[in-house]
This record gives C-alpha cells, sequence and structure tokens, in this order.
C-alpha cells in the first residue's frame, strides 16, 4: 500500500513535469520539484520522488516521439558522438540532468514544507 | 523530517550548478538546458527528420495554390500557376530541407562567420572581406533592375525562405543551431550574390601568375617560362579543331634552369596576400568537372545525349538540392540548385539539357600602386593625377553581436588593394564585376534549343568563366566557354603585376562572344570537355588562361571513349563517368618501366627496382577498388614530382609545381637539366636515372606502409578514400573512410584529402520524351537525423546513377510514387 503511494506519487510528478517542460521547458523542472517537496507533507524521500517523476516524465516524451516515429535512439547515438560519449550515455546525462534539477529543488521545498509546519505548530 | 544543513547546502549548491549549466554555455559546450531539453533541445531533430507525409501552409505573397510532391528520392516537384509562386516554393522547399545549409554557406560567403561561431572563424570572415566580395554583392544587387525576371524571382524566393524561418518555434530548429546555441537569420535577397561569388571565389580564384613568378625567383624568367607555358604541351582542346581525329602534342625543348631573378622575387612576394600556397603534386587536379555531349548521328537510339559531372568540394549535406519546376505554359525544368540560389544550375527541361565545366581562364589581375601615404594611403596616382581611394569598414561581430575586430578595406577603380612586402597591390577580378548569373540561368531553363541556350547565358553570365555545355531534343549539341576574358593591354598577357599608376595598364573590354571557344554541331559528333585548353593555340583569339589552370588528362581519356563509340548508349554514358582508366598511367608507366631496364644494363639496378618494375608491368593502369598496383604508380610519381622539380624548392618546400603535361613534355628529353638533382653535386643524373630512383623509393615507401605488394595492403579501396564532411566538421555528421575507384587525372579523379570528387553525375537522354538519370553524394534532407540525409550515396559510391522523375503534371506522380505532399496555399 505505501510503495503504491509512493509509485502514485512519482506519477504524479512524472505528469506535471512531461507538462511543464511542453508548455514552458526545462527550467520548470525545478519549480515542479520544489512546488512538490513543499506540498506534500505525509511523504518522504521527496527529493528521490521528483527525481524518478522528472525522469519518467522526460522518458514518457521521448517515448512518446518514438511512437509518433521519431528515431530518439539515433539522436542519441548521433549527438553522443559529437560530445564523444556513446549514445546511451548521452540519454542518461539527459535524464540525470532532469533528476538533479527536480531532485534537488525537492529537497529545498521540503525544508520550506517542514518550516511552515513548524511555524504552524508552535502557532497552535 | 527536516533534511540535515548539510543535505540542504548540498542541495541548493548543485541547484545552482545545475541551473546555471542549463541556462548559460560552459567552455564549448553549448546550454545544457536548450540542449537536453526532450521537447525543444537537440531530442526534437528526431520529430523532424521525417517529412510529415501531407500538410497545407498558408505563404503570404502566393498568388495561387502550390503542389509540392516529394518523390521516392525525396525530390520535390513544384507545380505551380506563376513562375513567382514557383520560386516562392522552391524557397520554402529549400529552407524545409536545408536551413542550416543556407545559413551557414551565406555567413562564409559574406564574412559572417563569427557571428555565428564566434572569434576563432575571424580568418575566415577576413578573406571574402579583403577580396571586396560582400561590397560586390551589394553592388550587383542594386544593379539589376528590379523589374526583371531575376530579381522578381529572387524576392519570390526570399519570402519563402522566410516564410518557412518564421513558421519554425525554436524546437524545429535543425540541430546544429542547437548544438551551437544559435537561431537561424531571416533571409536577404543579397544572400544568393553572395552565394554565386562564393561559386566565382571557388572557381575563378585561381591566379597562374604567382605560380610562374614563384618559379622565375628561383629557376629565371625563361626557365620558368618553359615550366609554365601559356599553352598545353598536349592538345586536346574544347573547341573541336578542323581534322583532329587525336590529341596533338606540341613538345617543346625546356629551358634549363638558370639563375635565381631578384625582380621576380619581388614580385612573388606581392602576391602572397592574395594566393595561398602551392597546392603541391596534381591535388588541384581533383578540382576539375567533366562534360560531355554525344550527337544523334552517333548514339545508338538515334538521340543527343549530354552527360555532366562537377567535381567540387564534397560536403554533408551535398551542394546540390535536386529540384522540379512546373508551371503550366512557361515553366518545366528540373536538375540541381544550390540552397540558396534560386534558380536550376544544372539541369534540363523539356527540349535542352545543360552541365558546365570550368574554364580556368585568368581573370584575375593585380596593380601595383602608388599611394599618397604608405602606411595609411587616403589617394592613389593615376595617369599624375591624385584619385582619392574608397574606403569601406568592415565590422566582425561575435554571437552576441559584440564588435570584435574592425578592418578597412581600401579601393582603387579597380578593386580592393592590399598591403604585402612594402607595396599597396590592387586587384581586378571579373567576380567582383557587376553581372546578373540568375537572370542567365533563368533564361537558360527557358531555353529551347543549343542557340537560345548558349545565347541567353553570354548575354549575362560573366563570371566565373564556364564551358556551358547544351544538347537539344532536335539532335544539336554546343558548347561554348562563356565569361568575361579581359582583354589587357600590351601583349595581353596576364602574367604579370601592371603598373597601377597608368591607365594604359587597365583592362581594354572583353572578348567578343563569337570570339569565345565554342562549337556547335561538330564534324566529329561530339563535344567533350574537362578543364582543358579550350582552344589551340592558333585558333585563340587572345591570352586566355595558362597551362597551371588547365588538365588534359580526363579530356584526353573522354575523347578516347568517344572516338571509339559510334553507337553509345545512356548506359555507356554512365559507365564512362566512373571510368577507372588512365592516360596519365599509359604515358608514365613504360617510361618508368623502360628506365629500370636502362639502369639494370647500366649496372646498378637493384633487386627493389627489378621488383617495382615487374609489379608495374602487371598493372592494368585502370584504379579499381580491388587494384594492388596503383599505388606503387601514384606513390612513383609523387617521388619524380620531388625529384624533377627540386629547383623550384625553397627551404626545403617546393614552392610551385608545374602540370603533369609539362613533366611529361620533360620525359622527352632524357638529358635535360631539369632531371639532374641538385643535392648529388658532381654526379649529374638524367631521366632514367630520376625515373629508376623515383620507381625503387615508391616500391621502399609502399613495402613499408603497406606490407607485401599481395597482402591486400596495397588494395586501392584500402588507399584512396572520399571523406565527406558535414559543413561543421562533425565526424558523427560526416561520411568517411569511403572507398571510390579512380585517381589523378581518371574520369572520376579522388584527391589524397578525398574532400573533393564528383559533386552530381548526370546523364540526359534527349529524345521525344526526355529521359535523366543522376546522383549526388548525399540526400536532399540536411538533418543528419533523416533517412535522406546520406541516402544517394550508395549509389554514388558504386557508380549507379538513379532514373530521375520528370512528370508533366502532379497527376502523372502516382501516390505510390510520392513520399510526401505539401500543399502552400496564400496565407489569409
Amino acid at each position: 500500500m505505501i510503495v503504491a503511494r509512493y509509485v502514485a506519487r512519482v506519477i504524479v510528478v512524472a505528469l506535471v513535469c512531461a507538462l511543464a517542460t511542453k508548455w514552458l521547458g526545462w527550467w520548470s523542472l525545478p519549480l515542479v520539484g520544489f512546488t512538490y517537496g513543499a506540498t506534500d507533507r505525509r511523504a518522504r524521500m521527496h527529493g528521490t520522488i521528483a527525481a524518478a517523476g522528472a525522469v519518467l516524465g522526460w522518458l514518457a516524451i521521448l517515448g512518446a516521439e518514438a511512437v509518433r516515429g521519431a528515431n530518439v535512439r539515433a539522436v542519441a547515438e548521433y549527438v553522443g558522438a559529437v560530445l564523444s560519449v556513446p549514445g546511451f550515455v548521452f540519454a542518461l546525462i539527459t535524464l540525470a540532468f532532469a533528476a538533479v534539477l527536480a531532485g534537488t529543488a525537492a529537497v529545498l521545498g521540503t525544508a520550506c514544507n517542514n518550516d511552515w509546519r513548524h511555524h504552524e505548530k508552535s502557532m497552535t | 523530517m527536516t533534511p540535515k544543513p548539510l543535505v540542504l547546502a548540498l542541495s541548493a549548491v548543485v541547484l545552482a550548478g545545475t541551473v546555471y549549466a542549463g541556462a548559460r554555455s560552459v567552455g564549448p559546450l553549448p546550454p545544457l538546458g536548450s540542449l537536453l531539453d526532450p521537447v525543444a533541445g537537440v531530442w526534437s531533430a528526431a520529430r523532424n527528420a521525417v517529412l510529415p507525409h501531407s500538410m497545407t501552409v498558408g505563404i503570404s505573397g502566393l498568388s495561387g495554390a502550390v503542389e509540392v510532391r516529394y518523390d521516392a528520392r525525396g525530390v520535390p516537384h513544384i507545380f505551380a500557376t506563376t513562375e513567382e509562386d514557383a520560386y516562392r516554393a522552391l524557397g520554402y522547399v529549400v529552407a524545409r530541407d536545408r536551413l542550416f545549409q543556407l545559413d551557414i554557406q551565406t555567413r562564409a560567403a559574406s564574412g559572417r562567420l563569427t557571428e555565428l561561431v564566434g572569434a576563432r572563424a575571424l580568418a575566415l570572415d577576413q578573406s571574402p572581406r579583403q577580396l571586396g566580395m560582400p561590397r560586390a554583392a551589394e553592388q550587383k544587387l542594386a544593379a539589376i533592375d528590379v523589374s526583371s525576371a531575376s530579381r522578381k524571382i529572387l524576392d519570390a524566393y526570399s519570402d519563402g525562405v522566410n516564410a518557412y524561418i518564421d513558421s519554425l518555434a525554436p524546437a524545429d530548429y535543425p540541430i546544429e543551431y542547437k548544438l551551437l546555441n544559435a537561431r537561424p537569420e531571416r533571409w536577404h535577397a543579397i544572400n544568393a550574390i553572395h552565394l554565386l561569388n562564393r561559386m566565382g571565389w571557388t572557381l575563378a580564384s585561381e591566379d597562374p601568375d604567382h605560380m610562374l613568378a614563384r618559379a622565375a625567383a628561383l629557376v629565371g624568367d625563361k626557365a620558368a617560362q618553359s615550366v609554365f607555358p601559356v599553352h598545353t604541351p598536349i592538345e586536346e582542346p574544347i573547341q573541336p579543331e578542323p581534322g583532329w581525329t587525336a590529341p596533338h602534342y606540341r613538345f617543346e625543348q625546356i629551358a634549363a634552369p638558370g639563375p635565381p631573378d631578384s625582380s621576380a622575387a619581388e614580385l612573388s612576394a606581392l602576391y602572397q596576400r592574395f594566393q595561398g600556397d602551392d597546392p603541391g603534386a596534381e591535388s588541384h587536379a581533383a578540382f576539375a568537372s567533366n562534360n560531355w555531349a554525344v550527337a544523334p548521328s552517333r548514339t545508338k537510339n538515334g538521340y543527343a545525349l549530354l552527360a555532366g559531372d562537377p567535381h567540387l568540394e564534397l560536403t554533408l549535406p551535398s551542394i546540390w538540392y535536386e529540384v522540379h519546376l512546373v508551371v503550366p505554359g512557361k515553366l518545366d525544368v528540373y536538375g540541381v540548385t544550390i540552397p540558396g540560389a534560386p534558380a536550376v544550375i544544372i539541369g534540363f527541361n523539356r527540349d535542352i539539357s545543360w552541365t558546365f565545366t570550368n574554364t580556368g581562364a585568368d581573370v584575375m589581375d593585380f596593380y601595383r600602386e602608388t599611394v599618397d601615404d604608405a602606411v595609411n594611403p587616403k589617394q592613389y596616382k593615376l595617369d599624375g593625377q591624385w584619385r582619392p581611394l574608397i574606403t569601406r569598414l568592415e565590422q566582425y561581430h561575435d554571437q552576441s553581436g559584440r564588435l570584435i575586430h574592425t578592418d578597412t578595406v581600401r579601393y582603387t577603380h579597380r578593386g580592393p588593394m592590399t598591403y604585402a612586402n612594402g607595396h599597396w597591390v590592387s586587384m581586378r577580378w571579373t567576380v567582383l564585376e557587376p553581372s546578373n548569373e540568375l537572370q542567365a540561368l533563368y533564361d537558360a531553363t527557358h531555353a529551347r534549343n543549343t542557340h537560345e541556350f548558349e545565347d541567353a547565358i553570354s548575354r549575362n553570365f560573366l563570371a566565373p568563366a564556364q564551358n556551358m555545355l547544351v544538347a537539344d531534343r532536335g539532335g544539336s549539341i554546343a558548347i561554348r566557354s562563356t565569361g568575361h576574358f579581359p582583354i589587357r593591354s600590351g601583349d595581353g598577357s596576364g602574367q604579370e603585376i601592371r603598373d597601377g599608376s597608368l591607365s594604359s595598364s587597365d583592362w581594354r573590354g572583353f572578348w567578343p562572344v563569337d570570339k569565345y571557344p565554342q562549337s556547335f554541331d561538330p564534324k566529329q559528333g561530339f563535344l567533350a570537355s574537362a578543364n582543358q585548353e579550350p582552344e589551340a593555340p592558333e585558333s585563340e583569339f587572345g591570352y586566355l588562361g595558362t597551362d597551371h589552370g588547365y588538365e588534359v588528362w580526363r579530356a584526353l581519356r573522354i575523347n578516347e571513349l568517344l572516338r571509339g563509340n559510334s553507337q553509345v548508349t545512356p548506359e555507356d554514358m554512365i559507365r564512362y563517368q566512373t571510368d577507372p582508366s588512365s592516360v596519365r598511367a599509359d604515358m608514365f608507366v613504360p617510361y618508368f618501366i623502360a628506365a629500370a631496364q636502362t639502369e639494370s644494363d647500366r649496372g646498378r639496378g637493384s633487386p627493389a627496382l627489378s621488383s617495382a618494375a615487374a609489379l608495374l608491368k602487371q598493372w592494368d593502369r585502370k584504379y579499381t577498388l580491388d587494384n594492388q598496383r596503383a599505388v606503387l604508380f601514384e606513390t612513383a610519381m609523387q617521388q619524380l614530382a620531388d625529384r624533377t622539380w627540386d629547383e623550384l624548392s625553397e627551404n626545403g618546400r617546393r614552392v610551385a609545381t608545374p602540370s603533369t603535361a609539362v613533366l611529361a613534355e620533360l620525359l622527352r628529353q632524357p638529358t635535360n637539366v631539369w632531371w639532374d638533382n641538385r643535392s648529388t653535386p658532381g654526379v649529374v643524373e638524367d631521366r632514367d636515372d630520376i625515373l629508376a630512383q623515383s620507381l625503387t623509393a615508391a616500391y621502399e615507401v609502399v613495402l613499408k606502409k603497406y606490407g607485401a605488394p599481395n597482402g591486400g595492403g596495397w588494395r586501392w579501396d584500402r588507399i584512396r578514400f572520399a571523406n565527406i564532411y558535414h559543413l561543421l566538421h562533425i565526424p558523427a555528421f560526416s561520411a568517411l573512410d569511403i572507398p571510390v575507384p579512380g585517381g589523378v587525372g581518371t574520369l572520376t579523379p579522388s584527391s589524397g584529402s578525398g574532400h573533393f570528387g564528383p559533386s552530381w553525375r548526370m546523364v540526359v537522354e534527349m529524345g521525344p520524351e526526355v529521359h535523366g538519370w543522376g546522383t549526388f553524394p548525399g540526400g536532399e534532407s540536411g538533418n543528419p537525423l533523416s533517412p535522406r540525409y546520406k541516402d544517394h550515396l550508395p549509389f554514388w559510391e558504386q557508380g549507379k546513377l538513379q532514373p530521375l522523375i520528370f512528370p508533366h503534371t502532379s497527376a502523372e506522380l502516382s501516390s505510390t510514387a510520392t513520399s510526401a505532399t505539401l500543399k502552400l496555399v496564400p496565407a489569409r
């Protein structure tokens, strides 16, 4: 049950990350991560959840492109060759970039979340 | 649970660093965010790799709907109701497939690469600007009548390119922009002129004068004139000479090297700023072209045949883009265009087919000017009067628009002036003069027979001078070396630096068209040009150029093939384009073998020399992929040039290399002093000594480098490659190490670097229905991820041509033969 809740969180974050990237661009990932960290009061491991969600969100975008016939594997191989790394490494760099942006922002967001809770508790 | 302060601090630092790297360039890397973004970054290149099967786009300025059907090879067939609409659509589809190429080629031609890649391109940008090319383009554009057809199609084409650029979101930019963190620039009509000027630079900037001066500086004027003659010693001219059934050999005694000429040394130094280094033994010969046409009397099917094969720098995407333009009743032309130029450059319509080779004329002259101030001149003297210099400030900017450098380029009435070795030297060059090649090409696409074509071209195509070959459906064939050929004062020669202070040094005008080298329907039934001397000396109107600008070996082979076949078929034409035989080898190999025998008879033989001669005897003198002897001959030829022309070396480096035709002339003079090796005082070598030494050295070099003769290492396909680089020289986007048949002087020449070669092979049969075949080393798309990026390459590698589909109407292109459609409609 607990695992399912965490998976559900990852999926929701992934969905938001994908939509935010599509509409706003890569820089929206820290915003999504931070917002998630600051608002989800029940979960632990906000950073991990946000990072996994960002990775899943970007994978979903690339997967959708592939389903529509785009040769994303070729992009990985070509651009990887340009950067002198294997194609899968370029893909990993892409996903790691998303994970770091969302994950670290979520950790910072969690701190705000806890500060707010602490503040709320002291008020009562 | 609150994260520990250390984790928080670490997260903040990592996030800040990642966001910074995402937003800003770090070193050579573009900002990671815009690069890695799966929607707008490089990944989106995969999305745009294949054209949508069907699409409708609104474009402002169109007068009616335009249908574009892409055939199975990805070639767009554009069906429009007006010519302006056809060219507007052409701009759109070319930009759709080749936007980055349009942009970077234009920036290179106009000296604005720094705006794309920064200060590292400054030297590249300075060359065209110091040659006056951007200024010339502005003047050419201003001189085009705004009501002329060429100006209208120029503007329509620009509108089409811009319509495509305007439709793009950043996610749609070609992948190169993402790697460079740049964006496409809107297109301007002048860009097309820049590109044509660039072609002029490529094809007509080789000035023979500096080679002569360099040679004269070392061996004196008489010897230099002998090894850098005006006329080629082996004559197989483009304009057939009546009664000639074979090439003519005009071998003359080559003057012995004399003492150095100090005045020539001074002259040589003056050329340095404008002209580069010696291209080395025969490497320039790969930068060449072939074309030939056969009259119906010598073809099997009774229709005129034409073959075109321009040899240029090979790039990905290719310099050429295939297209078919149809405007019912007005225009129906198929061929190749240079992306950015609103014209079919080489191709065919329903009545004629045409193609070019480079004439190699001397159309660039230099003048030593007298100026009022050696450091910062403002005036120059002409006929005793001071005249103001025109100055133009050239400004160079980087990607952010920051000014990074300025140059002041000064102009006399002749052209740009530069400072070299204590002197100011100005230049006059036909490429910089007013002309309208677009109008010439526009008129050519409407020509209905050979005379109309040649007349249309001659009216406006002034530079670079080209050998314009044409065949028509009525069975006529013709060729004319077309362009502005200067008439000079004095002896008419362009092989000197003239006194700029006298107006009598100026050009007197240009050759009249009826004096151009040309031939219409020659008795021999065929015409062939391959950058050889256009006319026999006795027919020439005046000084046209020199042997150094010509190459005869391919012309000899084409003529040999065409003389030997009176039933030529299109298949023969296609096969001839990759013919692996070498007339050059036919001429030199017997001398090598005989020299080995002579040395043996003289008691100076060696096992290495005997082995080398035996191997050379086995050679069929063909440069096929599996050939295992061509490498020995090519290495021996390099050794021979090094040993023979040692007198033309300075500080251990050869500064001028005579043509191989002159070397062949020298072969007939076994005891000429040129054969003597200067580094062996007390010993006088003759021809056979040098030939034998060259062959022995070649054998040892090849053995060391490639192993045993029959071990497989000597195979030509392991030695000679085509290297087709992407425009940014990104190896992953390039096609490298492609084994190619052919060598120096064969019909499909391959240079050592592999950067040059056949760029568009085309054969056309002018029957009741015109049939064309063609291919180029690349594909229609400029997107490296597209399946059409280099899909023609396998055909090119194998020497095969693909049938070119030439439908009269869009309905003739069946749905199975159509890979995509694009409908352009007037925007509301």
